[in-house]
């Protein structure tokens, strides 16, 4: 897939007016648009300190000391950049390919839009796709020739192996910083006890994670077909079915399914997001921007 | 074993391959396609997929199953039972069901015609050497041929009828052929035939269902006799039924149609019913009896005729016109002509031909009315007089009564006492009741001094006349001499109006000579007739001239009748109309003494089985019914089990959390 087709200009000039913000409280080195848990120099007033020696004599309030006669300084929230964590399921399921493009290259398209967002705001960038047990990693960087190597990773993706979240969540925790973004993109095909704990590693790191479940509109509705014999893309495995006679049914399950991970979702603080290969990207992004925020720990 | 009375029918079952066809022409093929995960579809999406293929399935033999089931129930199947079907290794049976005359339910004319094409096509109609089972024989048609001659007997003759049927067997089917018959007549004179027929084909197997004890359903009805009205507008048919047919007490029903309309619904309370119907409104047609809730169900046409009843016009003038429509005005009358004023009735009587006038209680303003009513009643015409409040005595007596001689009348008199009657007179005017009320009393009663022509039908006290009848050839008048308007002028149970004119109108047109006919198919009648039915022109019922017509000075010889039906004898100005009925004579003692009867064939070593037709109807009904009505049940329970594993499946369906 090139990025630079599906990526285009107009599409990256209308990124400029969205941001990457994070809900929580990140820990970076470089000034940026996330809060920081050390005080700075930004505008958002934190809290009062009684002055000691050494405290810069210009952050002394003086209207203060005139009312109560105390030394005090004004301490202000810091800005910090974030390290943004971007997670890819490329197992063979996210080859599944309904209408332009797969869910995989749909994903790429997503994650790379992220990162620019992120690239925008000088967050260093983190890359982490596979399927489960030896996933391709990228460290988390700033810079215009990381943020390329980010590229260049994504469109060298390939959709193969088995989908296991719960090893491709464990091995981006153990490189993880805490305090950092992570944005996990996948189609969550996996009995969700496995994606459930892999979220918790995550969470365990402190992170601010999104899920993003990318669906094609096939799998949202089910065939039109009245039979089809299907052939599971992991695992090979086939069966036929009646479309007609089922289609109700496995609907239901899917919403079961995606109420379920939503559910787990709320209770670890995780914010969930469901788009669809149909959806432009713009819009799925803003899904994914606006994911709502379960709570902050 | 079992076989099919309509083996036909079995082609049918090829129609098994339409719904088979189209569960496995219509499967769409399978579409390979490839999907990201059966994490979803594997568990119970699965195990539903499974159930609906098997519901599929079970739907499928279901369906199949329900239209075998009813293929089968229409080819007839037949059980085979052991003494009903003696041989097991028959090759052919053939059932003949009696058709012959007797049994047909409905006679269309057609007696003497049809029967042999029918019967050879028939057995045409049989393969040699195939296992068909049984086949009904048409029940139509006479057995006898189309041959001029009149038949020997009056409804065919069975003996002859039956061996024909065998006589045509053993050129038609093979020698191992079994031959039930059914018959209900004297069979046994036709074992000659049957002889014959044993001669020529020694395997013959014969099993003969002995229905003789139920007597001929043709003979069921031993005569049919329609009455015309007495004095109730009812006709009255009686029919007799024959001494040998056997009826369970208390529970036949006696049927009358006419057509396909049934006009009575009576039980069954003797040999010789007597059933009152109202008068038709069409005056000729062909009627049924119908013995229902028997084991003969016999049926017996009739046709029936009222003699010319539209020739004549009825004229009425004055009051008590509620009396009129009780005389079932629209069917014996061409027309009723309504006057107040008897005057305008008589300028009406030569202009509409009247030859019936009812005058009740209607003044005649003018002397030259009475001068005409009377030229009326001498020149042929039929009076009755009825007195009233409006009366003109004097006139009625000056001009009308005097010079018919009739007597006078005098004043209002009030009358208490024993009432006398002539009793033949008055039987044909109306029916009294068997014993008159000891204390009979008449209120307002008219004076009268009889002529020495009048003939008084009813007195009372003796000497006091009340109805007084003076005839002048084929015409005459009948004089009531109560106040007409008085409706309680007596308790003897008469009305005063109703039988008077029922009286003139059957003395009149009611004559034996017109009377609704009942004859034999063999027999002749005679006929007494004017000359305006001379040169006789008589046509059948179908409308072709009748040949069988002799007449001389003025008697018509009609007969035999080779058809039933109505018969017309036209005249110059009338056309008269025979109803011919046919019932039978007197039957040969009955039930058959079969030892005796079969004694002849025992040399040919005849293999001749009798079954007493309360066993055959057993076994005709075991075999009959119970398996087509259980296919039929069957179609229905897989129906209801087609319901049951649709609703099933759907139920066992795991709602999905």
């Amino acid at each position: 897939m090139e990025l630079n087709r599906t990526l285009s200009p107009e599409y990256v000039s209308r990124l400029k007016g969205l941001a990457l913000k994070a809900r929580t409280i990140v820990k970076g080195s470089l000034t940026g648009r996330h809060l920081s848990p050390f005080h700075g120099f930004s505008s958002e007033f934190a809290q009062y300190k009684r002055y000691d020696a050494g405290d810069d004599l210009r952050r002394i309030d003086w209207r203060v000391f005139g009312k109560r006669d105390q030394l005090v300084i004004r301490q202000h929230r810091d800005e910090t950049n974030a390290s943004i964590y971007l997670v890819v399921d490329s197992s063979a399921s996210m080859g599944y390919v309904d209408g332009a493009m797969s869910k995989l290259d749909y994903a790429a398209a997503l994650t790379a839009s992220v990162a620019l967002l992120g690239f925008q705001q000088r967050d260093a960038l983190s890359l982490l796709h596979g399927s489960g047990k030896a996933p391709d990693f990228l460290p988390p960087k700033t810079g215009a020739g990381h943020l390329r190597l980010v590229f260049e990773s994504l469109e060298g993706m390939r959709a193969e192996g088995q989908t296991d979240l719960q090893s491709l969540l464990d091995r981006a925790a153990l490189r993880m910083k805490s305090h950092s973004l992570t944005y996990l993109f996948t189609d969550l095909w996996q009995e969700p006890a496995g994606i459930i704990a892999g979220m918790k590693n995550v969470r365990a790191q402190r992170q601010e994670m999104t899920i993003v479940q990318i669906l094609t509109p096939t799998e949202e509705r089910f065939f039109d077909h009245a039979n089809v014999e299907l052939e599971d893309m992991e695992t090979r495995d086939r069966l036929k079915v009646s479309a007609r006679h089922m289609r109700h049914g496995y609907r239901e399950l899917l919403e079961a399914h995606r109420n379920l991970l939503r559910r787990e979702c709320f209770a670890s603080g995780v914010r969930f997001a469901s788009v669809s290969t149909d959806q432009p990207f713009y819009q799925a992004l803003q899904t994914v921007l606006s994911a709502t925020t379960p709570g902050v720990r | 074993m079992f076989s099919f009375l309509s083996p036909v029918t079995l082609w049918f079952t090829a129609l098994l391959a339409i719904p088979l066809a189209i569960h496995f022409l219509g499967r769409e093929r399978l579409k390979k396609m490839p999907f990201p995960s059966l994490l979803l579809v594997r568990g119970d999406l699965a195990r539903s997929m499974a159930r609906h293929r098997i519901k599929n399935w079970l739907l499928l033999a279901l369906r199949t199953l329900l239209l075998l089931c009813l293929l089968v129930a229409l080819t007839n199947p037949v059980l085979k039972r052991e003494g009903f079907y003696p041989d097991a290794g028959t090759h052919v049976s053939a059932l003949f069901h009696d058709g012959l005359y007797g049994r047909i339910p409905l006679d269309d004319g057609m007696l003497l015609e049809n029967h042999q094409r029918n019967r050879l096509s028939f057995l045409d109609s049989l393969s040699p050497g195939l296992n068909i089972g049984s086949v009904l024989a048409p029940s139509s048609g006479n057995p006898l041929g189309s041959g001029a001659e009149p038949p020997e007997e009056r409804f065919g003759d069975y003996p002859r009828a039956v061996a024909d049927l065998l006589a045509d067997i053993p050129t038609h089917l093979p020698a191992q052929a079994h031959i039930p018959v059914f018959t209900d007549s004297e069979w046994v004179q036709s074992l000659p035939y049957l002889i014959r027929a044993l001669h020529d084909n020694s395997a013959l197997r014969i099993a003969i269902i002995d229905y003789s004890p139920l007597a001929s359903r043709a003979g069921a009805f031993r005569a049919v006799e329609v009455e015309p009205p007495g004095d109730s507008p009812l006709l009255a048919l009686r029919t007799e039924l024959s001494p040998a047919l056997e009826i369970p007490q208390a529970e036949g029903r006696l049927q009358i149609f006419r057509g396909r309309q049934l006009l009575q619904d009576t039980p069954f309370l003797d040999r010789q019913p007597y059933v009152n119907l109202e008068l038709p409104d069409q005056r000729r047609f062909k009627g049924k009896l119908r013995l229902e809730g028997t084991p003969t169900h016999a049926v017996k046409e009739f046709h029936f005729s009222i003699p010319n009843p539209d020739r004549l016009n009825l004229g009425h003038a004055g009051t008590t016109l509620s009396s009129l429509p009780s005389l079932g005005g629209n069917s014996f009358f061409k027309q009723v002509i309504h006057s107040t004023h008897g005057d305008g009735l008589v300028r009406e009587i030569k202009e509409k031909n009247l030859r019936l006038l009812f005058l009740s209680n209607a003044p005649l303003a003018s002397p030259s009315a009475y001068t005409a009513l009377r030229e009326y009643v001498q020149g042929g015409g039929l009076l009755i007089l009825g007195l009233g409040s409006r009366s003109d005595i004097s006139l009625i007596n000056r001009h009308l009564l005097q010079p018919l001689e009739a007597g006078r009348i005098g004043e209002i008199i009030e009358s208490n006492g024993p009432v006398s009657t002539h009793l033949a007179s008055m039987a044909g005017a109306a029916t009294l009741p068997p014993r008159l009320p000891a204390h009979t009393y008449l209120n307002r009663l008219f004076s009268f001094s009889p002529g020495a022509e009048s003939r008084s039908l009813l007195s009372v006290d003796q000497a006091k006349p009340v109805v007084i009848s003076r005839t002048f050839g084929a015409g005459g008048i009948l004089l009531w001499l109560t106040d007409i308007d008085d409706l309680e002028w007596t308790n003897l149970g008469l009305s005063p109006v109703t039988p008077l004119l029922h009286h003139h109108f059957h003395s009149s047109h009611w004559s034996d000579a017109w009377k609704n006919f009942t004859s034999a198919s063999d027999s002749v009648m005679e006929l007494q007739l004017g000359p305006e039915f001379f040169p006789p022109k008589v046509t059948d019922p179908d409308g072709r001239p009748f040949q069988g017509v002799s007449a001389s000075q003025g008697t018509l010889i009609l007969g035999p009748f080779p058809r039933l039906g109505l018969y017309a004898i036209a005249g110059s100005h009338d056309t008269l109309h025979l109803a011919v009925n046919a019932f039978p004579s007197a039957s040969s003692a009955l039930p058959i003494d079969w030892d005796s009867a079969l004694r002849p064939l025992e040399k040919y070593g005849a293999r001749v089985q009798i079954i007493p037709y309360r066993d055959s109807l057993a076994a005709l009904q075991d075999s009959f019914s119970p398996l087509w009505r259980a296919l039929i049940l069957a179609a229905i329970l897989l129906l209801f089990a087609e319901g049951l594993v649709s609703a099933f499946m759907s139920f066992r369906r795991k709602p999905v959390a």
